[in-house]
């Protein structure tokens, strides 16, 4: 018995040293310790033995079985990790292949300027309001200070669709309709399209502009400066020279036009430019006592500023586009660049 | 503005150079456009020279010239129809190199020798002339380079005068704006007239038929004037005002138009029908041929200065040929006036004819300045062109209001400005600019020069203080008071809009406004179709852009078809904009403004390895509208519809809460055709205007689901009929609320599926809040569903 034992073991012992895989081990455990196992087979058949042979070759069966489960294991992590390490290295993959794109969409370069500037203004308070593109002659005009036959309406020339009905040249007339419907103060700014009779590389028969109006009590001319500046400097960036010079709109006084030193040539000078180192970026002006008046605001009391800003002009500086006309085009290859 | 540096300086001493004087300009209001040399550079080669002798080449049908370049003569060939002995002309010698970059030098012409050549105006670059050589002034210097007897070596600056400022469209007026910002002296020009003859009453006279569109009309006769070429100090004026030099009477008018902003004009006397002027307004059917040679039609707008019998000038715009002033004038007729502004810019709109005239009569002029100018060229008509003054001027004009005079508040000014400016220094800056100033305490009172039509109120005072203080000096400050900022609740939505769609993958767009009628017969609209229904613009750019849309779509095909030209099929793109919806037309009150979304996809998904190359289809629109609105917290429903554009199978209306919302499908293959587009196309149209009442923006939270779900998959066949919507309503009516989600995985139609059929596949999720759903009670659901699908729908299992 005790020969038969020491066989079995150096023949398992041999098999498991041999095994290739895991699942080969799996079949070693069934010979030898299965339900139907030679070891177990030996167990059941001590039945055959002496009494006093009995306990001895039993504590001998036990000790070779924890033995083998002991081996067994070992034998099972050393060919997991084998079998591991194979299964990684047949899965590598090429990982320089093209990673699977969702599609990503694109908000068109004038939507993502307007949102910087409504961005900056709300967040000083302003409410953001609009108003309609078909406009009356009244508000886009008259109610600016600008009488029918004024030498003023030639800085804007006007697509009419009846006498007294025409598409907004500016985003102004939405100063006078708030200001008819609300008291001051007045804080708000006006984004929308505006319509002129041009084409060319700088000029487009549509076009968007930002008014602004802050009417109050208060409000200076200093204010304006300030608070444009500050503009000025969220979108272009801190350290550029602004500037403040006199200009004419009918319906502010003083009126100013803003310019910024150029962001092609930092000041330079440049054909962008036309070799002035400045950019003109914006109108503004502290309101006209005759518009204040004509909506019912005693210009005593109440004082304030306007300004309007182009947003095809502030897109195209900051993206570097030369041709106003590719902003309306819709040319995929462009509107992917934003 | 042309303003010659040199010109400016015979009026105010300048002791800056231009290009700091032009930067003070620009910072006090008088905006610099730019400032450089009044012309390119001449090569010295090209000189003065005289002809003293011309003879006829013996060999060609061209002209020998002996000309005195200053001490040597010499001899060239020309073929210049113009030329005459005795002549001043510019002359380039061998080795001179003309703007245009040729070289000129000694050549043989058919035997004679040619030592240079006479040069034309736009030889030389100063012009379009080639009629013949340049003909200069019998005054010019003899031997002397071109470039410098032409004072071409002064610097133009070019300013830019706002419509508030007519005052500064004259040489004087920029004058008079370098003294107040240099602090120096403006010195005028003497306007000193000897008069001799008759007296003027006595040879014309002038009527003034409507006073209202001319205020004022002064006349001056001047007799035996000699016509002839201005002297070149005159011609160099003009030119670098930028006028060309016509005649020494014409000339001089110009000059003084330039130099004081008072528009003249010099009638031939003798041409005058009884010697007369009336001003009035045109009759209807009249018309007059221009100094331009223009036929010009008047409307009854239109006021004119007549003679007896006929117009002879277009007021304030133009003269007219018939009474134009020639080489044979002898006595002229000289015209001082002022104009109502708004009727000469009408009528020089209308006539689509402007003039360095009407330019400055339509903003208005000052009627002090109207005698000065008068007597200022009735002075050079006698210097100049020898004439004889008359006595007198004749002058029809309604009495010159009283200086006004305009106070104001310096607390006022620096509460306004922010500022902190002197009383003192705010009179200083008013009297630089002409102002007579008086301190009345709390108040400053001005007398508004004659000239500052713009002056009126207290805000036209503190402009005046402001830019000469200098805007720089202000302190910037920021606006206080408290304040919330935020925006409407339709702008709001149009920004949720478009970050749900930019995340879906589109690209957004923005596209004109405009229309044309023939996108709406591309479309297909029928005849009285309610888009067809547009806002129509008076003065379009092209017929193309002649009406307001009331549709994206037209817009949105545009942009496929642009792309799908340039090598770009694949698109899906959205825009969001107004649409134009007129009520009574033609328009009596303002359009509708109807915010809204346009989103049209064409051709394939990106291809990507990994994944099956696949169209777009209408499902994947109706998918991205019912996402979209998902996003916006709305479901929607969609009804079948047969819209006028789109594919009559493939086409559906978009409806919340039973309000219709837009429309979606398939572009109809023939309106893609009309578009050029290479494979079918998608559009919906949503109205936002629409949607913003429906969208609540309320959202609760759910509790979590405690107990599991069980999915169970559901393959039918149906009859090809039957909608799908109904299929999916009958398996949540008999799922009641056990059924939390049902899903379409499959839709197939082919050889396994008997004709007439499709087969449908559903995976249906149940769940119950209060338990773990059995087999059995799934089972029972199941049967149910089934059993309703048969009968009620003609529906069996697969």
């Amino acid at each position: 018995m005790r020969d038969t034992l020491q066989k079995l073991k150096e023949t398992a012992w041999r098999r498991i040293a041999d095994a290739d895989d895991t699942k080969e081990l799996d079949q070693i455990r069934v010979q030898y310790l299965g339900k139907k196992g030679e070891l177990t087979g030996l167990l059941r058949s001590m039945g055959s033995l002496a009494p006093e042979e009995r306990p001895v070759v039993g504590k001998l069966v036990n000790e070779l079985r924890q033995e083998m489960e002991s081996l067994l294991g070992e034998r099972y992590a050393a060919l997991e990790a084998v079998e591991l390490e194979r299964r990684l290295a047949e899965e590598k993959i090429d990982i320089t292949l093209p990673g699977r794109r969702p599609v990503r969409g694109r908000q068109h370069p004038l939507t993502q300027v307007l949102n910087e500037i409504k961005s900056f203004f709300i967040g000083m308070g302003f409410q953001v309001v609009e108003g309609p593109e078909v406009e009356l002659d009244y508000y886009n005009f008259e109610a600016l200070n600008i009488p029918p036959d004024h030498p003023a309406r030639d800085m804007q020339d006007t697509f009419f669709v009846t006498g007294d009905i025409l598409l907004r040249s500016q985003t102004s007339p939405v100063q006078i309709r708030i200001m008819e419907k609300q008291e001051p103060p007045v804080r708000i700014i006006a984004p929308g399209k505006v319509y002129r009779v041009d084409l060319d590389a700088t000029h487009s028969p549509m076009f968007h502009q930002v008014e602004g109006l802050l009417v109050d009590e208060a409000t200076t001319f200093g204010d304006l400066k300030g608070i444009l500046a500050a503009f000025l400097e969220a979108l272009f960036g801190k350290g550029r020279g602004v500037r403040f010079r006199p200009s004419f709109f009918p319906f502010t006084e003083p009126s100013a036009e803003v310019d910024v030193e150029c962001i092609m040539c930092n000041g330079e000078g440049c054909r962008v430019c036309s070799y002035t180192g400045w950019l003109e970026i914006l109108g503004c002006g502290m309101v006209d006592p005759r518009v204040l008046t004509k909506v019912g605001y005693d210009p005593k009391q109440y004082q304030g500023f306007a300004f309007g800003v182009g947003v095809e002009r502030i897109a195209m500086l900051k993206y570097g586009i030369d041709d106003i006309r590719l902003l309306f085009e819709n040319d995929i290859r462009f509107l992917r660049q934003f | 503005m042309r303003v010659s540096y040199s010109w400016l300086r015979e009026y105010v001493e300048i002791d800056i150079e231009g290009p700091e004087l032009a930067d003070q300009l620009t910072m006090s209001g008088s905006e610099v456009e730019s400032v450089g040399p009044m012309g390119q550079e001449l090569d010295p080669r090209i000189i003065v020279g005289q002809i003293t002798d011309l003879r006829q080449h013996p060999n060609a049908k061209l002209l020998i010239a002996d000309v005195d370049t200053g001490g040597e003569v010499v001899t060239l060939v020309t073929g210049a129809p113009n030329t005459a002995v005795g002549q001043r002309v510019p002359v380039a010698l061998d080795g001179a190199k003309l703007p245009n970059g040729q070289v000129i030098t000694t050549v043989e012409f058919k035997g004679v020798t040619s030592a240079g050549m006479l040069c034309s105006e736009q030889e030389l670059g100063l012009g379009t002339d080639t009629s013949g050589i340049l003909v200069l002034p019998s005054d010019t210097p003899v031997g002397i380079p071109l470039h410098d007897a032409l004072g071409l070596n002064d610097t133009i600056i070019d300013l830019e005068i706002y419509p508030n400022r007519p005052d500064c469209l004259s040489v004087i007026g920029i004058a008079r704006e370098v003294a107040a910002l240099t602090g120096s002296t403006l010195r005028l020009p003497s306007a000193s007239v000897v008069e001799a003859g008759p007296a003027v009453e006595d040879l014309t006279s002038v009527t003034v038929e409507d006073p209202g569109l001319c205020p004022y009309y002064s006349a001056r006769v001047i007799r035996n004037v000699k016509v002839g070429p201005s002297p070149l100090w005159l011609q160099r004026r003009l030119i670098a005002g930028g006028m060309r030099p016509i005649n020494n009477i014409v000339d001089i008018t110009n000059f003084v138009l330039l130099e004081m902003g008072q528009p003249l004009h010099a009638f031939d006397y003798d041409l005058l029908a009884e010697n007369r002027i009336i001003v009035r307004r045109a009759r209807a059917g009249e018309s007059i041929v221009t100094l331009d040679e223009e036929t010009r039609a008047l409307d009854t707008d239109t006021l004119v200065i007549a003679d007896a019998e006929k117009p002879v000038c277009i007021a304030g715009v133009m003269g007219g040929a018939n009474s134009e002033v020639t080489l044979d004038t002898t006595n002229i007729l000289l015209e001082a006036a002022i104009f109502h502004g708004p009727n000469i810019r009408r009528t020089s709109r209308y006539l689509g004819l402007r003039s360095e005239a009407s330019a400055r009569y339509e903003k208005g002029l000052d009627p002090e300045g109207v005698r000065r100018a008068m007597d200022r060229a009735a002075q050079l008509l006698v210097e100049l062109a020898g004439g004889e003054v008359c006595k007198g001027v004749i002058t029809v004009a309604a009495p010159i209001p009283e200086p006004k005079v305009v106070t104001l508040s310096p607390v006022r000014c620096n509460k306004l400005l922010g500022s902190d400016i002197s009383k003192g220094e705010m009179a200083d800056i008013l009297t630089s600019l002409g102002f007579e100033v008086e301190d009345h305490g709390d108040e400053l009172a001005a007398k508004v020069p004659s000239y500052r039509l713009d002056v009126e109120l207290e805000a036209d005072l503190i402009e005046e203080v402001a830019r000469l203080y200098g805007y720089g000096r202000f302190p910037a400050t920021l606006p206080r008071g408290e304040a919330s900022g935020g925006e409407s609740k339709q702008l709001r939505l149009a920004d949720q809009v478009r970050d749900l769609l930019t995340g879906f993958g589109l690209m957004e767009i923005i596209s004109y406004s405009f229309d044309s009628p023939k996108s709406h017969d591309k479309l297909q609209l029928p005849e009285n179709h309610e888009l067809r229904r547009a806002v129509t613009i008076q003065n379009p750019l092209t017929e193309d852009w002649s009406i307001l849309r009331t549709t994206l779509i037209p817009n949105l095909l545009n942009v496929l078809q642009h792309n799908s030209q340039r090598q770009h099929q694949d698109l899906q793109i959205y825009e969001i904009g107004s649409v134009f919806v007129p009520g009574q037309l033609p328009l009596t009150e303002l359009p509708e403004e109807r915010l809204t979304l346009g989103i049209a996809l064409m051709g394939g998904h990106p291809r990507q390895w990994g994944f099956p190359a696949r169209s777009v289809d209408f499902f994947d629109l109706k998918g991205l509208v019912e996402s979209l609105l998902d996003g916006l917290g709305l479901d929607c429903q969609w009804e079948a519809a047969d819209s006028p554009g789109f594919h009559p199978g493939r086409c559906s209306l978009v409806m919340v809460d039973g309000v219709k919302v837009g429309i979606l499908g398939e572009i109809h293959p023939e309106a893609a055709a009309n578009w050029d587009l290479p494979s079918r196309a998608y559009a919906a149209e949503l109205d936002l205007d629409g949607i913003v009442p429906l969208v609540t923006g309320r959202k609760r939270m759910e509790r979590l689901p405690r107990y599991p779900f069980v999915d169970r998959d559901l393959a039918l066949l149906a009859p090809e009929e039957v909608p799908a919507q109904r299929i999916l309503e009958v398996i949540q009516a008999a799922g009641a609320d056990l059924i939390k989600d049902v899903a379409l995985f499959d839709v197939y139609q082919g050889p396994q599926v008997p004709a007439g059929c499709r087969s449908l596949a559903y995976s249906i999720m149940y769940q119950a809040e209060d338990r773990t759903l059995t087999d059995d009670e799934v089972e029972a659901v199941q049967r149910k569903i089934i059993d309703r699908l048969r009968s009620e729908l003609g529906i069996t299992l697969r």
